[in-house]
Parts: C-alpha cells; structure tokens; sequence
C-alpha cells in the first residue's frame, strides 16, 4: 500500500501543510491547530462535523471520533481542505508512506464525491509562487482539483494536474486504496445491484409520505422536538392536540409509535464507586482512602468522602441529576447539591465530593433518563424524581409522564446508615 | 446607544475625572488606586486588555480587587465556586446549576489542555468570557468562542494560567 508522505491543502495564499494528525480523547471535539500550537483555529468547528458521526466521514473511515490536525498556516474558512484531510486522514490509517506530495483542493460529501470549489486559479497562482521555497520534487508530486468544466493548466510548477470526481478517482490517481469499511456507503449508492432496495425504499416513502399527508405537519413536527430532546415542548404540543378529537388520534398513534422505540431498563448499567478515609476521622486533601463498590448503604464508622456513580447506556440517549440531601430524602427545600454529571464514553459519570462527610440519615439519589435524544430545555419532572420516595404516587406519576414521551427512568439510591 | 448605556459612559467619565485629579494630588508612590473605569473596562469589554502591571496593581489595592470581584459576580451567568475536595490533586470537572466545565488532557499534545464549557439549558444567552479568581488573587480572562449545540471547547497550555488556577481547588470561577 502505498501512502503519501506530505499532503498540503491549496489556498488562496499559498500551500498550507498538514504537519500532522493525531487521535485526541473522543470527549472533546476535533480541532485543526496552528503549527502544533495551543490555538486551534475557527475552523475547527467544521473539521468536526467532516470528521464525526452523522455527518462526518473520517468517523466511518477510522472508527475514532475526535482528532487534532496541525496545519503550518492558517486556514480561515470554507471547506476546500476536506480532500487534502481526507487523504491525510487515509495516510494516518494506514500508517506507510511513498514519498509522493500531494496538493489538494475540494470538498467532500457524505457519499464521498468530491465537490467544485471556489478560486482554483487563484490557489495554482499561489502554489506557483510558493512552490520554489517547498523543496519538493515535481516528478513525485501531482495536484487533485474537482473535475469541473472550468479551463484549467495541465501542469502548475511542473506537477500534474488531475481533476477528481470522487475520493476513489483521487486514490486511483495517487496510487492508494480505500479501506473497505469507509467504502461501503458509497457501494451501496453506486451498486445497480441494490435496485431492487432502492425500489422497496421509495416504496417505503410513498407509504410514508400518505402517512405524511393524513398526519398532516404534526407528526414531522412532534418527531423533530422528539428527535432533538425538547420534550416540554412534545409535552406540551400532545396535551394541546389532545384536547380536541382528530388531534387526539393522531397524538394517541404517535405516542403508541413511542411506547415502540421507549428503551427498556436492560440496557441501562449503573455502577459506582465509594471512597471512605482510611485511618482518619475527617476528609482531609492529603489523606489516604479506601474505595469499595457502591451499594445501596454505607454503615460504616469511616467518614465517606467521595462517591462516583457511572451509567451507561446501550439503548439510547442517557441524561441524569444526582441529588444530595444531607438530611434525608425530600427533607429541606431542595438537595443540597444536583449534579448533571459530566459526558462518558456511552454515558454519563458523576463524582461528588463531600465538603462535609454525609451523616446518618443521609441520601443520595441518582436519576438516570434515557431515550432517543438527549433531553435539553426544561425539566421540570427531576423535582419529583429527584425528592419522592419510590413508592409514592408522585413519583410513579413523574415515571410515566416521561413514559409517554418515549423515555425510560432508572434510579439508584444510596443511604447513610 | 440605549439611554442606561450613556447614563453607564456618563458616570464612568466622572469617576475617571475623580480618578484622574485624585492622582494628581496623591504623592507618586504612595498607594495609588487602580481607577473603577478600567476596572468597568475590564468586567464588561470582552476584547479588552489590561495594562500589563495590572495584577500587580489590583493586589496593592484591595478595595479595587474587592469592587473587580463585584462587579464580576453581579454579572455572571454563572458562579463556580471554589471546592473544599476531600480529594487532593487536580479538578478536571466543575459543575454549577448553569453549566458544567470539564478540563481534558490533550492526547495529541500532553502539553495542552482542553476546557470545554456545557450549558445545562441549551436556550439560554451563552456566556462571552470566563474569569478565573486563582487562590493567589489575581484574575484571568478568558474570551470564550462561540458556542455549538450548547458547548464551547477552548485549548490551553496545560501548565498556562488559567488551566493551572481551574483544576486548583481553591480557585473560582465566573462565566458572564
């Protein structure tokens, strides 16, 4: 397999190099920085998207969602990089090189064509002037541009010009192979052995589509605030409809479509983790700890100090409040701490630490809701959640009215013996 | 310009003018105070920088560094407290009932830190900086960028200012 060496992407001032790409912790978002500095430019925000899933493609080329990309000039704007990353991103992967140079300039879709771009001239015009300070051999060089029907030189600096409809015409001219896993997607729109597939789908949306009609907006409209988490707003939307006939049928068929996708508590995995000193009365920064699962209580003599809880998820979006109330459940006007807890791989962690060790009597209570999306806006359901008892009819009413928007609620309490 | 802004620009002006002959009857030396208008400047104008003896100058003035604190919290979006952590060793995570803030070691650069900034509510005004009271006193500002689908992702020197001060225990932390 053979890989190129350098990749530059072609600007409008001049050659920009990709100096290097590295996998960065999935929790953070994919960054294009300035020269191996801290300062990753305004274009990062959409190196992210080309790179993570829905929309971005590395993700379904390599399998790791967040990566930092060094450039050795600024890139201020557009999206005329993506091929040059792309075939960088393909070097990273496959980890050999063949000492060719490759200078690029287009963008790539989701269905891995590559797309005109804007100012080519300008960008070979800017090569040209650059390119004696390069130090790279012509004959082991090519440039890649969008096959569009602009007039454009055959040769710039003495490299060849190659105009590429897709990624796979860039590798064919680069003499490299697309992983098969990345090509898939692409296989499947391109295969006429998928007709009969493609068929059934169109099927599939003419049904839709009479569906559509007879639904008319609500459901389009219901399923967008599902799809992005707004669920005070479905709420709200479903009661208004359901206060007259037809607006009741269709809110009762649309929420029997949730009850379908409501995930179940199997897929949910609670686990924790609880820190006690270890040889000493208080809490204390330089301590030593001793850590044990977490269970249902602690009756222990040793003052706890730290308690994390992780929960993942395998069946959907996963949101939770974790509440401290030092005095009991319910007890007080609201806990004295509510936590989001912060983003895990497939899930969400909390870590609470106790400025003052929890006393007997004490609770903690963690409420973990999952569903299609992540839910955003306003929750106004964690308050019975978060401070009712189990068996009580107000927080068996909270369950259910998050049941009928498609949402699933598990809880874990811990107890101060 | 809205009638409280100029009402805002009037008073600023004499206060500096206050200020300005204050200094001129002060012996050069002797305690001079670090003027509310800069201290105004620098709470409420994102792309503002402070002289460079700044920090120094608010350590030797205590009713200013109390009057920067003030102002500061009364605009915030959101206060993060310092901790009093059983734990020792660095915060990576604080959490405030407006948003989360999470710092996180870069694997491509151990020399670099990224703070990412979580809104709770994703409708909210999203905050334009971030100051950071180190427990040593002096303050640090941070413009924020815009923020995407309720976040923010800043990369920092690790060993820098201000990712030194978030993951200190004893330092807060103001988002306006």
């Amino acid at each position: 397999m053979l890989i190129p060496s350098v990749v530059y992407i072609l600007t409008t001032k001049g050659p920009v190099r990709i100096q290097r790409i590295a996998e960065e912790d999935p929790a953070v978002r994919s960054v294009i920085c300035l020269d191996g500095r801290a300062q990753s430019l305004p274009v990062s925000a959409a190196y992210d998207a080309f790179v993570r899933r829905p929309t971005g493609v590395i993700e379904r080329l390599t399998g790791h969602a967040a990566y930092r990309m060094d450039v050795s000039a600024r890139i201020d704007d557009g999206r005329s990089w993506q091929l040059a990353a792309f075939l960088a991103h393909l070097g990273l992967l496959q980890g050999t090189t063949n000492g060719v140079c490759i200078f690029a300039t287009g963008e790539v879709d989701s269905q891995l064509d590559v797309r005109a771009v804007d100012e080519v001239v300008r960008k070979f015009d800017a090569l040209a002037a650059a390119f004696p300070d390069l130090a790279v051999d012509p004959a082991r060089a090519m440039i890649l541009v969008p096959a569009t029907e602009t007039p454009l030189p055959a040769r710039v600096a003495g490299i060849p010009v190659y105009r590429v409809a897709s990624i796979d015409e860039a590798l064919k001219h680069a003499g490299l192979e697309m992983p098969n896993a990345a090509s898939a997607g692409k296989a499947v729109a391109a295969n006429p052995t998928r007709r009969t597939s493609v068929l059934r789908l169109a099927g599939a949306a003419l049904v839709i589509a009479a569906l559509m009609f007879w639904f008319g907006l609500d459901l389009a409209r219901w399923a967008g605030l599902s799809e992005r988490g707004r669920l005070l707003e479905l709420e709200t939307e479903l009661a208004s409809a359901e206060q007259h006939t037809g607006g009741a049928m269709r809110a009762a068929i649309y929420r029997k479509w949730l009850a379908l996708h409501t995930p179940s508590g199997d897929g949910i995995d609670l686990d924790g983790q609880i820190s006690v000193a270890d040889g000493s009365e208080k809490c204390v920064s330089d301590g030593t700890f001793r850590t044990a699962p977490l269970t249902s209580s602690f009756a222990g003599a040793q003052p706890v100090c730290e308690i994390t809880i992780r929960s993942i998820s395998s069946s959907g979006a996963l949101v939770g409040r974790l509440a401290y109330w030092p005095d009991g459940l319910g007890i007080g006007a609201r806990p004295l701490r509510v936590m989001r807890g912060s983003t895990a791989p497939s899930g969400r962690i909390w870590n609470l630490t106790f400025e003052h060790p929890p006393q007997p009597g004490a609770v903690l209570r963690l409420i973990v809701i999952t569903g299609v999306a992540e839910v955003h806006g306003a929750q106004p359901w964690y308050a019975d959640l978060l401070g009712e008892p189990l068996d009580s009819p107000v927080y068996a009413a909270a369950v259910r009215r998050l049941d009928r928007l498609g949402y699933h609620v598990s809880v874990q309490d811990w107890h101060r013996d | 310009m809205p009638a409280d802004e100029f009402i805002i620009n009037l008073a600023l002006a004499a206060l500096d003018a206050d200020h300005q002959m204050r200094e001129l009857l002060t012996e050069p030396g002797t305690g001079r105070r670090v003027a509310f208008p800069l201290l105004y400047t620098y709470a409420t104008n994102v792309a503002f920088v402070p002289p460079a003896d700044f920090s120094a100058r608010l350590a030797d003035d205590p009713r200013a560094a109390a009057d920067l604190q003030r102002l500061i919290a009364n605009r915030a979006f959101s206060h993060v407290s310092s901790l009093a952590a059983a734990a020792s060793g660095k915060v990576l995570r604080r959490e405030t009932a407006e948003a989360v803030l999470t710092l996180t070691p870069s694997r491509a650069n151990p020399a670099h830190v990224y703070l990412r900034i979580e809104l709770v509510d994703a409708a909210v005004q999203a905050p334009a900086q971030l100051f950071v009271h180190a427990s040593d006193g002096t303050w640090h500002k941070l413009p924020l960028p815009a923020f995407t689908e309720a976040a923010a992702q800043i990369l920092l020197e690790a060993d820098g200012a201000i990712a030194r001060a978030l993951s200190d225990i004893a330092a807060e932390a103001y988002l306006c």
